[in-house]
């Protein structure tokens, strides 16, 4: 179906012209910006706070203070976070757990914000699998591999998943970088208990000898539908968007920007091989 | 001849024809002077004897040299004036073919679109939104047959070939009872009946396409036929280009119309028209798509003595969007669409030269495919929902009547009931749209069903022989609902039935107008204001996942709406400039629980000032000269606001639903008929046009994206379509 936009825009292409406009835009209310994520991973459970800006402003982000950040867990955990550099909070104890529901407060001047997300049980990958693609269809203006993730749904509920795949990029000096990520989201609503494959990189392809790491994050509903959106809103321009743009609906209370996340990881590291 | 007058001298009284030219008349025995006319045609009179029942069947001809002419203004020039008609537009097909168009098509749906009250989807769009209704709102016509995808090529063009058509009437509000099914609009649109004398052809070369048309007798005087073609090929010129994603691409389209008719008896006529159209985009022999139209109609006009007409039609509708694509080592095919088919009976009682009375009723048997998607890729999980099914019945009854001389009135009832049928699954969802339950039906076991009178009345009150106060109210039900991927039409939209979640939509709207006619009635003007309530409309959710999610009921929310406006219009009907002025001022709001908190907010199409001036001057008896100038303030639409960062990645901000402006629009273009040869049968002309004279550059979209060389810095990035489209088409007829 995007393929289908995709080649009528480039047709469309043909005979457009794009320029770059002054437009004036309403300067809104700074509202706070809450990145929180705890997960059962040895990473210790982490909350950045920033605030919105003007659409225009090209400034860096003003990174929020002084906050409390309070997480609390339904198993009777409780932890101040502490301010580990500007806007960035720690928590020491508590660690993420699956089949626990964690509680975050944050406490900005006089106001307070909060969120529940539920840590779910992890799902394994069973297999990940490539193949090369050459330039075929318009939309792959790209050679080379695609990646997909093999993986079996447990029967018993509904589960969310935000599948990940960060292409680690090794400079001149021999140091490791995070690369791009190809983020896809799926709900096991139409092969619940099933096993599923799903292609990762849908815009970008992979070269021999490139390193991947692949997740597969277990995440509650909220916390699905949240990403699921936002990776809708960032992917569009609005020519051929209808659903008018807004901003993706959040676990957080009270009028923050951004999610709580509780997520159940499991990790494979692929290199690409000549095939 | 559709809306001829049919005019008795001596009792200053008369009447128009049906859309299949019949009249009946009752008048007292006694002699009489009978005079049938038609714009732009020579008026025929006939003397007459009458001393009894009398079947009067005339022919009258097109005037060939019309600015020579001395008009003829008769009784029915100022029907606009006296007719129960409000918010009506009937277009003249010979004026379409004068204004001028993008790459030279002329076409209905955009010529329209320079009326008031109607108003464009976009920059060189077939689609349109009427008195502030939804594109999916308008009903379609084509020889009855509802045409339910109008527009070719991602909207640029129109299915209708103006070559193959009679006669357009659009009705923005006080439909008759006969019309059904839409809220805000019906567009009857009639197709050539061909030439019942001699066999002829005409056609046309243009740039990006060509038409050709055949009609002629079946048998002199007693049938006819005609066949009409037309081709793009704007992908020829792809070819030449460097890019290899688009040279690689074909992409146009085609479609034929076809009519034929035969009088079987005095009392009998048959029709047969059909419409078929398909688009065509593909990229190597790796993808494939296609989609189109296909329409047909049989219909059967008989006379019952000499005073009840009947019509019986039955109509089939079809459209469906086929996809292929082949990978290395995988395949995936699309297919979605919708299928009609429809039982009409159509009565009308001429009881005397004051009343006429309508009724009939309709039985149409719908299938939606909304999109069975497969693959042989390992793992793959078909995203098919299941076809949907539904019985859609209508009946009515009008009468049209006149009172004194001053009062004519056009009222009536209309009953419409529909029943979503097994068999299939349907869901209940949660507020993120997951599914909840799910209940299996059987084949033909009802799934709802839902029903309603519609009220339909318009009245006019004549003040004199030049003006008039006019007023109507009507009542639509709408069953059938467009989801659209897209602000315009794509071929990817698919329809959905009313079902267990989705509501019929209700609209009422009450109208009222002024109607006066200047200077023998070579001036036509009017003023027009409406007022419409819409209930049960159907948006997206916020953040609505469209494309990956095969249960898009999931993805809907349900409100209500309201447009009010003002529409001004001045027409200069005859001389060697005619043409008109349309202005509209008008809004458009709608409200939902689940969109700020069911606040009143504009509508994407809500658009303040809408202003448009044709002219067309014609010079000399072989060369015309045309021009359009179109003026609108902007659209509203949803900006951001702010932005923020999440995961390193912007996202923009909003604040509100549609709170921003689209910068206004406006354009200029030219056009320039010429007639190079005429001889008796044989006629050469030239078409020249420019669309968009000057080049403006208007804004399509407007996106709002990162720079690229800074992430911290972000931009707004107009897009502008077609600056300078000049085009020629070479007209032949023979």
């Amino acid at each position: 179906m995007k393929k289908v936009s995709f080649i009528l825009l480039s047709l469309l292409v043909l005979v457009s012209c794009t320029k770059i406009i002054d437009i004036e835009l309403n300067s809104a209310t700074k509202r706070l910006v809450i990145e929180a994520k705890i997960s059962d991973q040895s990473v210790p459970p982490f909350v950045k706070l920033t605030r919105t800006m003007d659409y225009f402003n090209p400034e860096n982000p003003e990174l929020v203070s002084g906050a409390i950040v309070t997480l609390r867990s339904d198993v009777g955990e409780s932890e101040v976070m502490e301010e580990v550099s500007e806007g960035i909070y720690k928590a020491v104890q508590i660690k993420g757990t699956p089949g626990v529901t964690y509680s975050l407060t944050v406490q900005d001047g006089d106001q307070s914000y909060e969120a529940d997300a539920y840590l779910p049980f992890p799902v394994r990958i069973d297999t990940t699998h490539h193949f090369i693609r050459e330039n075929r269809t318009p939309r792959d203006n790209i050679s080379g591999y695609m990646l997909s993730l093999t993986f079996t749904d447990p029967a018993d509920k509904t589960n969310y998943y935000r599948l990940d795949a960060l292409k680690i990029n090794i400079d001149t000096t021999g140091r490791h970088q995070n690369g791009s990520t190809s983020t896809v989201m799926t709900s096991d609503v139409l092969y619940n208990g099933g096993q599923t494959t799903n292609m990762l990189n849908h815009d970008q392809a992979y070269e021999p000898g490139d390193t991947v790491i692949v997740k597969l994050i277990s995440i509650d509903e909220k916390v699905y539908h949240y990403f699921q959106q936002l990776k809708e809103s960032a992917g569009m321009r609005a020519m051929f968007s209808s659903s008018a743009p807004a901003n993706p609906e959040t676990n957080l209370q009270n009028g923050a920007m951004g999610y709580f996340a509780a997520e159940s990881v499991d990790m494979r590291m692929v290199i690409i091989s000549d095939q | 001849m559709i809306s001829a007058t049919v005019y008795v001298e001596e009792l200053e009284a008369g009447l128009v024809t049906n859309q299949y030219g019949f009249y009946s008349l009752t008048i007292p025995d006694g002699q009489y002077t009978v005079r049938y006319s038609f714009v732009g045609y020579r008026s025929h009179t006939e003397q007459i004897v009458l001393n009894g029942h009398k079947q009067l069947n005339v022919e009258i001809s097109p005037l060939v040299e019309q600015i020579d002419q001395v008009t003829i203004r008769a009784g029915g020039q100022n029907r606009n004036v006296k007719s129960a008609e409000i918010s009506l537009i009937k277009l003249d097909m010979k004026e379409i073919s004068q204004v001028p168009v993008i790459f030279g098509e002329k076409d209905i749906l955009k010529s329209i679109q320079l009326l008031p009250g109607v108003k464009s989807a976009g920059e060189g769009n077939s689609g349109y939104y009427v008195r502030g209704g939804n594109a999916d709102q308008n009903l379609i016509l084509l020889d009855e047959a509802p045409v339910y995808n109008a527009s070719h090529l991602m909207g640029f063009f129109s299915v209708f070939n103006s070559n193959a058509i009679k006669d357009v009437q659009l009705y923005k509000g006080g439909m008759p009872a006969k019309y059904g099914g839409r809220l805000s609009s019906v567009l009857d649109i009639t197709m050539n009946d061909g030439n019942t004398k001699q066999f002829g052809a005409s056609g046309g070369i243009g740039l990006i396409s060509s038409n050709l048309t055949l009609e002629g007798p079946i048998i002199k005087d007693q049938g006819s036929f005609i066949v009409s073609g037309r081709r793009t090929y704007a992908d020829a010129f792809l070819k030449f280009l460097p890019d290899s994603t688009i040279s690689n691409t074909s992409l146009y389209f085609y479609d034929f119309n076809l009519k034929a008719n035969y009088r079987v008896s005095d009392k009998d006529r048959i029709y047969l028209s059909g419409y078929f159209g398909r688009d065509v985009l593909g990229f190597k022999d790796l993808m494939n798509i296609d989609w189109g139209n296909s329409t047909g109609t049989i219909r059967w006009n008989h006379l019952f003595g000499n005073r009840l007409f009947l019509n019986s039609s039955f109509i089939y509708s079809n459209y469906d969007f086929k996809q292929g694509a082949d990978f290395n080592d995988f395949s995936m095919s699309m297919l979605s669409g919708i299928e009609d088919y429809n039982l009409k009976e159509d009565f009308q009682f001429y009881f005397d030269s004051n009343n006429t009375f309508k009724w009939g009723g309709n039985l149409i048997y719908h299938s939606f495919m909304p999109g069975h998607v497969d693959s042989d890729f390992e793992g793959f999980i078909g995203t098919s929902v299941d076809d949907r099914y539904a019985w859609d019945a209508a009946v009515y009854l009008s009468h049209e009547s006149k009172i004194g001389s001053r009062l004519q009135l056009n009222y009536g009832l209309r009953y419409s009931y529909f029943q979503p049928v097994g068999p299939g699954d349907y869901y209940t969802f949660d507020t993120y749209g997951i599914v909840l339950d799910t209940i299996n039906y059987q084949k033909g076991e009802t799934i709802a069903q839902y029903g309603g009178i519609e009220p339909r009345a318009s009245v006019s009150f004549v003040l004199s022989e030049h003006n008039s106060i006019k007023a109507s109210y009507n009542r639509n039900r709408q069953y059938v609902h467009l989801i659209s991927n897209a602000t315009s039409g794509t071929p990817l939209d698919s329809w959905i039935p009313s079902s267990n979640i989705v509501q019929p939509e209700v609209a009422d709207q009450f109208a009222l107008g002024y109607f006066r006619n200047f200077d023998n009635n070579t001036w036509e003007t009017s003023i027009e204001a409406y007022y419409k309530n819409l209930q049960n409309q159907i948006e997206y959710k916020n953040g609505a996942d469209l494309l990956s999610n095969p249960l898009i009921e999931s993805q809907l929310v349900f409100g209500e709406g309201r447009s009010y406006g003002l529409e001004l219009y001045v027409k200069k009907r005859t001389g060697k400039l005619t043409g008109w002025v349309s202005y509209t001022l008008s809004r458009t709001e709608k409200s939902f629980d689940e969109i700020d908190n069911g606040a009143w907010f504009p509508a994407r199409h809500d658009r303040t000032h809408d202003f448009s001036i044709t002219g067309i001057y014609q010079i000399n008896p072989k060369m015309s000269f045309s021009a359009s100038w179109v003026y609108y303030t902007g659209d509203a639409v949803t900006f951001p606001s702010g932005k923020y960062f999440v995961d390193s990645q912007l996202v923009n901000m909003y604040t509100e639903r549609n709170g921003y402006r689209m910068p206004e629009y406006h354009r200029l273009d030219l056009g320039l008929n010429l007639i190079t040869k005429k001889r008796d049968r044989y006629e050469s002309s030239w078409n020249f046009s420019i669309y968009n004279a000057y080049a403006r550059e208007n804004a399509y979209s407007i996106s709002f994206i990162q720079s690229e060389d800074d992430p911290n810095v972000t931009i707004a990035e107009q897009l502008s379509l077609f600056k300078i489209v000049p085009s020629v088409t070479w007209n032949f007829k023979f």
